[in-house]
Order: structure tokens, then sequence, then C-alpha cells
């Protein structure tokens, strides 16, 4: 089947590319990352195995991050989302996710959460969030004019 | 016994390290958007950009460590 070649101006517009602000931003972090990892890892032992080396690269991760300007709670709901996105289906808010965040506060109560669903739950916590802003941000002024309309009839009557 | 673990790296040669290539990926980022500015197309910067930069930005780079120019420790806190 014969394809139109696009133009090579619609060509260059979906070559793949960051901003110039991302190669920035990412080339800093990295500095700083490596000189975080440094720290982090110059105690360890000369025998130190590949487990030792991922800890200091997720403390010196973690460490970079805050230092960048993320907050703790921010980091965790981030980690948290990213693993759930990470599950194969939708991340799509859902009455599923609602139950398991119900059951996850559940176990907060009782004292009884672990560490990673510690996590798990701030990350369902930031989707249903996100979720909940989306909605407020949906555009209502067509349902409010609606809404005057009806309360107009009823003084009317 | 590997004689390999026992080599160990200064933690001031590790950080020096990490500062010299970020200076030289900061070099060469900066040349190469000169080099775009100067194209058809001064909002893209190419591999061929980077390609071109990153020669000069190694100069450079050899040059100012050989000088001494480029910071190789944090600051000293005042």
């Amino acid at each position: 089947m014969p394809s139109q070649k696009p133009p090579e101006s619609q060509l260059e517009s979906r070559r793949d590319s960051i901003s110039e602000r991302a190669s920035d931003w990412i080339r800093r972090f990295i500095e700083q990352f490596e000189i975080s990892f440094v720290d982090t890892s110059h105690s360890l032992r000369a025998d130190a195995n590949i487990s030792d080396y991922q800890d200091a690269t997720v403390r010196a991760m973690i460490q970079t991050l805050l230092e960048s300007g993320m907050n703790t709670e921010s980091l965790v709901e981030t980690i948290g989302r990213v693993l759930i996105e990470g599950r194969p289906g939708s991340v799509q808010w859902n009455s599923k996710l609602n139950q398991r965040r119900f059951v996850l506060i559940d176990k907060e109560i009782q004292e009884s959460l672990t560490p990673v669903e510690r996590i798990e739950l701030a990350g369902l916590t930031k989707i249903m969030r996100e979720q909940v802003e989306s909605e407020a941000s949906l555009p209502m002024e067509g349902a409010r004019a609606l809404h005057r309309k009806l309360l107009e009839l009823e003084a009317k009557d | 016994m590997n004689e390999n673990a026992q080599v160990r790296v200064d933690v001031e040669a590790a950080k020096a390290l990490a500062r010299w290539k970020a200076l030289f990926a900061a070099e060469v980022c900066e040349r190469a958007k000169g080099l775009a500015a100067q194209s058809s197309q001064p909002q893209a910067v190419t591999l061929s950009h980077y390609r071109q930069a990153a020669k000069i930005a190694l100069q450079s780079l050899s040059a100012a460590i050989h000088k001494g120019d480029v910071p190789d420790a944090e600051p000293e806190a005042a």
C-alpha cells in the first residue's frame, strides 16, 4: 500500500527530543548523585557485595532528590505510585485500588503495616488524590448554568 | 585473594572525576547550543552538534585540568 511521505518539517518535529531544561537538570542531578554516592559508599568494606552497592545507591538517590527540593512525603508517594504503575493493568483509580487502600489503612490503624505497604499506601493515596484533583478541574460551567435554570424554573412554579 | 579487591579510590579523586564529567557535559551542551544557533534550525541541537562540541570540550577540559582550573573538591564551608 503506498504511503505518503510526510514533509521534512513534520519529520523534524517528530524527532525524539528533550527540553534544554530537562537536559541541564539531569546533568546537574547526575553530578550530585555521583558525589552523594561517593559519600555514602566510601565506608563500605572492601568485600562489599552488590546488595551493599544497591543500598548505597538508594541512599545517594534519596539524598540527592531531597537536596533537589523534593520533600520526603512527595518522594515516598512518588515511589509508591511508580511501583503501582509498574504493575500490569490500568492505574486508573478504581474500586479495587480503593479497596486495597482501605485494607492498608486498616493495617496502619492496627500498627501492622510493613514498610513496603506504607510506600504502597502512599502511592495509592497519591493516585487517588490526583484523580480527585483532575475531577475537580473538570469544566463545571455547563452544569452550573443548568442548575441555575432549574432553580429559576422551580421559583416560577 | 583477588588483588583488585584491595584497590581503593580516594574520595576526593572520585568526586573530582564526577565534577570533571559534569564540567565536560556542561561544556558540550553549551558549545553544541552555540553550533545549533548558527545552523538553519537554531532550536534543534543534534548528535552532530554534540560530536563537534565534544571534540572542542575535550581539549578545553584537558587544558583546564592541566592548569588546575577545574574545581576538584567541594568548596569549604565558611
